[in-house]
């Protein structure tokens, strides 16, 4: 306990420092202040989520099941903890730098493991916070439950991603045993986050498959906690959460639920240690070795490929391509969520023809283009390639840093290939639109013009924000794109273009639906402008004083 | 080919200057080595010359360009290799120095002899297709190395360039800047090696909390105290 203490306080500092220089200050006060501002800007999302938990509990209410917001709520934070926590968790078992001190001094795998599962579960409480908390504040709120409800409902937050994250640290034990992937990290947290999504597809699979029959729909609304056993049956230690906190459930049945949830906590920490001991070492003793991989150049390999020039502004956009084409972690975040677009909005395309034929889109094309374009500023942002693409460079920027290349022209690289990756929404929206019908003809057209506007000021929006405040103190590419707060900074600015798209785009076409794509148009074209000329601005003033 | 003049900088809020005052010129034709304690202020000088740092005071000339007022030209005249080796890990080391041919604007014919010459020394070209997640560190030492002379410029700055490399490399590295300095240019390298100060260099500067304490020919400066071998004179030179 004495050892586990101590890494425990080790990763407390380190994370909690780390934390403070990821938002570019040494000063806690300030970083306070910035995490209240995040907050603020993220409230929109909170509020939605939030009005989304309500209706949900008025639902429920109405049938005499308000619980049903809680197994809808834990639910979406077990899921979320399978699919966030195999990365966090591959991450911190085998490739964090402590590792190689660690292993030598005379601590049991249990309690290295141990350490690094809470430090990883401590970073989770902040997901969970947002898909959970405002869940438990509604029920405490609404369903007027006792006073011990609290209690336990923060017993119950803390202990929930528990089980999830022990289900996950097994998954990475046996990748790590029975893969050949240890130099490979990229590739097996490739491997490991589809995993992770598979997992937490399983679950909403597993929560609609429980409502497909009519007939035990009917069931489960009439009988009482059967909306909860229906939903969330597969998924045991949530029902047992939910009942433990539930009005609809006699002291002695939450007591019960309690205990259980408690019991199925503690197995799961005794499984982890045993696991842990079993598996662990195995898989991360030997994990820096290996070999290097002999290919020949050759001499005329060298010849061909040294033999050809090109400008650095080309150079540049090449290099950029490279390094986000071949970090497994990068196109994870950035290229993977575009490719599954088309799967995921498939099922969907015949009710959203079917809703939206109320509406005569066909005299709407500006309409249906800017709908479009609102899209691809959420999906361009949400791909971070902008936002992040200093931090990207992290210690390498150093050699960007001392070559005889203005930084505008880094700068200008950075845009010109995030703009040019603005292309692959675009191609993908394109292609859904023109497959559902909703995207034809000259909307085509005003679309792609329109959209590459927008993205070109969004781009030079968010490539402006990590000019300023650039991730660059990493070792794990991770943390630039996943943990980078300019990511959330570009998602916002990707979200007002969007509502700048939207709003406008609905409110001109009442005017004149002639109007909806002209106007836009020279909208985003004088935000581009604006944002492009700051954006080099930017670089010119910033670029010298990352060192400093 | 450099100069620095009254150079200070300091880090932050900090009290205490990183570099003080500071004023130096290494000369074409001269290999200077850089000698000090960590912490004494060398990387941050380095930094300071390439461009990573802006001096609070003071001016640094490379190759007669202000680093500050004219950094393109500055850059454009020197090479840099800094104290870890971090390059791009998901290029080839082939491709890498494409990337830096291409940035430096060298030609293919002067790239692909530079190329050529440098992985045949360095006992490299068998891995120039690997990518650099693949290298040990003395291998990505190597082609830092080797990206950074690959244009040819006049002023070498290389920050403890023998640390990771194999005795055969370090040998050729210290050849290579033998060979530059006689055609008139000019190399300034830090190292805690004295020996390889005291057998390379023409000069040597001491620091010692940010400031010079010493500098000239080691064989003057034994000769001013007393045949004192190098070690001994910079043990007491920095003692704290």
């Amino acid at each position: 306990m004495r050892q586990l203490l101590a890494l425990l306080r080790i990763y407390r500092t380190n994370g909690w420092r780390s934390f403070l220089s990821s938002m570019g200050t040494k000063r806690q006060a300030l970083a306070i202040v910035m995490v209240v501002l995040i907050a603020m800007g993220m409230a929109p999302m909170l509020g939605t989520l939030g009005m989304t938990y309500l209706a949900v509990y008025q639902v429920g209410a109405g049938y005499g099941q308000g619980e049903l917001v809680l197994v809808t709520a834990f639910l979406a934070g077990v899921a979320a903890m399978l699919f966030l926590g195999l990365f966090q968790l591959i991450s911190a078992f085998y490739y964090s730098k402590d590792s190689s001190l660690l292993v030598p001094m005379p601590i049991p795998a249990r309690t290295i493991l141990l350490a690094k599962f809470i430090g990883v579960m401590a970073l989770e409480y902040l997901t969970l916070a947002v898909l959970v908390g405002p869940a438990l504040v509604i029920y405490g709120t609404l369903a007027g439950p006792g006073l011990l409800y609290w209690p336990t409902a923060v017993i119950i937050f803390l202990l929930l991603p528990v089980l999830p994250l022990v289900v996950a640290s097994l998954l990475a034990f046996v990748l790590m045993r029975v893969t050949n992937l240890r130099r490979s990290r990229d590739l097996l947290r490739l491997i490991g986050g589809g995993i992770g999504l598979f997992l937490a597809i399983s679950i909403s699979r597993l929560m609609n498959s429980g409502i497909k029959n009519p007939e035990a729909l009917v069931k489960a609304f009439a009988s009482k906690g059967g909306l909860i056993e229906t939903i969330g049956g597969r998924v045991p230690p949530v029902i047992w959460a939910t009942k433990a906190l539930g009005v609809g459930f006699t002291a002695g049945t939450q007591a019960l639920h309690f205990l259980l949830f408690v019991l199925a906590v503690g197995v799961g920490f005794a499984v982890l240690a045993w696991a842990g001991e079993l598996l662990f070492w195995g898989g991360l003793i030997g994990s820096g070795d290996g070999k290097r991989r002999e290919t020949k150049a050759g001499q005329a390999a060298l010849q061909k490929s040294a033999g050809i020039e090109r400008s650095a502004l080309r150079a540049l956009v090449g290099r950029e391509a490279k390094l986000l084409l071949r970090t497994p972690v990068f196109v994870l975040n950035s290229v993977i969520p575009l490719a599954v677009l088309p799967f995921a909005l498939a099922p969907a395309i015949g009710q959203i023809r079917s809703a939206l034929g109320q509406f005569d889109l066909a005299r709407n094309p500006g309409l249906v283009a800017a709908a479009a374009i609102a899209f691809l500023c959420f999906l361009n942002a949400a791909g971070n390639i902008a936002a992040t693409a200093v931090s990207r460079e992290g210690p390498y920027i150093w050699i960007s840093q001392t070559s005889p290349v203005p930084p505008r022209t880094h700068a200008l690289a950075k845009l010109l290939f995030a703009n040019l990756f603005a292309f692959l929404p675009m191609a993908l929206i394109v292609g859904v639109g023109a497959y559902s019908g909703l995207l034809r003809g000259s909307a085509v057209i005003g679309f792609v013009v329109v959209g590459a506007l927008a993205t070109g000021a969004l781009n030079a929006g968010g490539l402006t924000i990590d000019l300023i405040r650039p991730l660059l103190k990493w070792e794990d590419p991770q943390r630039a794109i996943k943990q980078n707060l300019n990511g959330l900074f570009g998602l916002l600015i990707g979200v007002v273009g969007a509502v700048i798209a939207g709003v406008g785009g609905f409110a001109l076409n009442l005017v004149s639906p002639a109007l909806v794509l002209p106007i836009l148009g020279l909208l985003f074209a004088g935000l581009a402008a604006a944002l492009t000329t700051l954006c080099l601005k930017t670089a010119d003033a910033r670029w010298g004083r990352y060192s400093d | 080919m450099i100069e620095i003049q009254h150079v200070s900088k300091r880090y932050g809020s900090s009290a205490r200057k990183a570099v003080a005052d500071l004023s130096f010129t290494v000369r074409p034709g001269e290999i200077c080595g850089f000698l000090g304690h960590n912490g004494a202020g060398k990387t941050t000088t380095i930094k300071m010359i390439v461009g990573l740092l802006k001096p609070d005071e003071g001016t640094v000339k490379v190759a007669g360009h202000d680093v500050q007022r004219e950094p393109l030209l500055a850059k454009q005249s020197l090479a840099f290799v800094p104290d870890t080796p971090e390059i791009y890990p998901q290029l080839t080391g082939l491709e890498y120095l494409n990337f830096i041919g291409d940035i430096y604007g060298v030609p293919a014919a002067q790239r692909q002899a530079r190329i050529s010459r440098f992985a045949e020394e360095f006992e490299l070209t068998g891995a120039l297709t690997d990518r650099i997640n693949a290298y040990s560190h003395g291998m990505q030492q190597k082609i830092v190395l080797m990206g950074a002379l690959l244009h040819n410029p006049p002023v070498w700055v290389l920050d403890e360039p023998m640390v990771g490399l194999d005795p055969r490399s370090a040998h050729i590295l210290k050849e290579l800047m033998a060979e530059h300095t006689k055609a008139g240019n000019t190399v300034l390298f830090s190292t805690h090696v004295l020996e390889v100060a005291e057998k390379l260099c023409d000069r040597v500067a001491i620091m010692k909390e940010g400031q010079i304490v010493a500098q000239g020919a080691v064989a003057d400066l034994r000769a001013e105290r007393g045949g004192e071998s190098l070690e001994s004179i910079f043990l007491g030179m920095t003692a704290r």
